[in-house]
């Protein structure tokens, strides 16, 4: 059998990350960190993520803050992952920073069980 | 670290190598080439267009460098800074290229619109100075030889600007917008957007120089006046003058707070026979507003006079979708910027389409901008977008006055 893609998900809401997690467990294995220190830390010892679903609204530090310092870590490492953003802001200049920072998508919180797998099974088409 | 645009090294991270290069060799070349006037160039045709022109120019380089040079020539590629839009080939200065500046800027012309610079310099090894300030100090003339050449097209700009100004040299183009669900050349345009054009082959023949040039003159209000104006004399000549007239007035205009424009737009419609009801006004959502209410005040009296409003570059502006509803639009325009290569990214795909749900909560048609690609027209009418524009449905056509 294939293995199952690996996804990190980064949001400090419990309850959003089991929910992810309860929707895309059949057919991907998830790491979960709940802060962006614990985020990095997990990132420190592996590296080995097919994709990022980073929420931009966390405490310690601003999701994109994050995503920065995700993107310059990995690019230290000379490794690509992509990062889709996770979050409750829809308003298009949050998208467009979105693009901007190379994130490859944009999901908006709420969203439907269905909705989330396709978009995932969507952005992994896509690279 | 790596420049994130072009994959180049970033010149404080490579600097103890340079150093080694010149201090070893005693004297290296270096090739400078720097995209002027990027502000403009990138506002024009957005970030992703202009950091695509970056990225070519690294290629053509890597390319040129791997074709001209000798591996053991060891040439080196880098930026001076993370996001610049000048990179740097050192090489030795045995390696003559004088010869091939021309042939670079023609080669690069081809897929860069906006003015290059190139640069050829030596960097000489001086054992009483820092190496490292050698380097800098070399950059740092070329960079104020650039910005002095920028300088002087801005003057010649000016004068040129007064000129079109003064003998309302000012062409009028019509870019058509399709329904989309049935492409069919003639009978499927739901109407035209005025778009101003400067004199052929100047420097202000692309509206957004041309425009900012105004702007920055203080003669804004004059040119928009003169544009307004010619665009609704020559719409006459429209192939089918029934069609809607998209024009465009800056928010700057719908601001102020007397009249004078609203007056001029109904004396000129009265003046030449048009129906208030076939103009747009298109207004732009790229600038800061300011006064809200009396741009607000100001749409609500054209819209009582039975035009209708438009928002462009809508995605890319300032405001918020609340803020936008409030001045009860009647099109969005989807920016150019994202709809390029929207087949390719989901982003793009998903403001689009959040987009289109807010016109329809707010009873607003929307239309795609800059539709230049086949991809690109299927990916917006599997969005559900209903009107559309851009090179890949029709160039603007010129109509003879």
């Amino acid at each position: 059998m294939e293995e199952k893609r690996r996804i990190l998900i980064i949001d400090d809401e419990e309850d959003i990350v089991s929910l992810v997690e309860e929707i895309l467990k059949d057919e991907y294995s998830l790491e979960k960190a709940y802060s962006p220190s614990q985020a990095m830390e997990i990132l420190l010892k592996d590296k080995n993520f097919d994709l990022i679903l980073l929420d931009i609204i966390l405490p310690e530090m601003d999701g994109w803050e994050l995503f920065k310092e995700i993107k310059d870590f990995l690019r230290e490492n000379k490794k690509r992952i992509p990062v889709a953003i996770f979050s409750i802001l829809k308003e298009p200049q949050d998208m467009l920073k979105a693009i901007k920072e190379g994130a490859v998508a944009y999901i908006v919180k709420p969203f439907e069980p269905e909705g989330l797998k396709t978009r995932i099974k969507e952005i992994f088409e896509k690279l | 670290m790596k420049d994130e645009i072009t994959g180049l090294p970033i010149l404080i991270d490579i600097l103890p190598q340079v150093k080694e290069r010149i201090e070893k060799e005693k004297e290296a070349n270096i090739l400078i080439i720097h995209i002027l006037e990027s502000a403009i160039y990138e506002e024009e045709f957005g970030f992703d267009v202009f950091d695509s022109w970056i990225r070519s120019l690294a290629e053509y380089l890597r390319n040129f460098v791997s074709k001209e040079f000798s591996p053991y020539e060891n040439p080196l590629i880098f930026v001076t800074e993370p996001f610049s839009s000048l990179i740097c080939v050192l090489f030795p200065k045995t390696h003559d290229l004088r010869g091939l500046i021309k042939k670079i800027k023609n080669d690069i012309e081809k897929f860069i619109p906006a003015p290059v610079a190139i640069s050829l310099k030596s960097i000489k090894f001086d054992p009483l100075k820092r190496t490292e300030r050698t380097i800098y100090e070399v950059l740092n003339q070329v960079k104020i030889k650039d910005l002095k050449t920028e300088t002087r097209m801005k003057a010649n700009i000016t004068f040129l600007f007064r000129k079109i100004l003064k003998k309302a040299e000012i062409r009028m183009v019509y870019q058509p917008i399709y329904y989309l669900t049935n492409i069919n050349k003639n009978q499927s345009i739901y109407g035209y957007e005025a778009l101003a054009r400067g004199p052929k082959g100047t420097e202000l023949e692309m509206p957004s120089v041309l425009f900012s040039v105004a702007d920055e003159l203080n003669e804004l209000e004059n040119l928009e006046k003169l544009c307004r104006w010619k665009a609704l004399l020559t719409s006459k000549k429209l192939p089918n003058d029934k069609k809607k007239i998209f024009i465009n007035v800056s928010s700057k205009i719908l601001q102020q707070e007397n009249l004078s424009f609203i007056q001029e737009m109904i004396k000129n419609l009265d003046e030449l026979n048009i129906n208030s009801e076939k103009i747009v006004i298109e207004l732009t959502e790229r600038h800061r507003i300011d006064d809200f209410t009396t741009l607000k005040k100001n749409i609500g009296f054209l819209k009582d006079k039975g035009m209708a409003l438009s928002i462009d570059d809508v995605g890319v502006g300032y405001s918020s979708l609340q803020t936008l509803a409030e001045l009860n639009p009647s099109f969005l325009k989807y920016d150019m910027v994202l709809v390029r290569n929207i087949h390719e990214d989901l982003i793009k795909q998903d403001l689009l389409e959040m987009i289109l749900n807010f016109g329809e909560k707010i009873k607003a048609k929307v239309i795609a901008e800059g539709i230049e690609k086949e991809e690109e027209l299927e990916t917006v009418k599997k969005i559900g977008v209903e009107l559309g524009q851009g090179f890949y449905l029709s160039y603007p056509i010129e109509v003879e006055f």
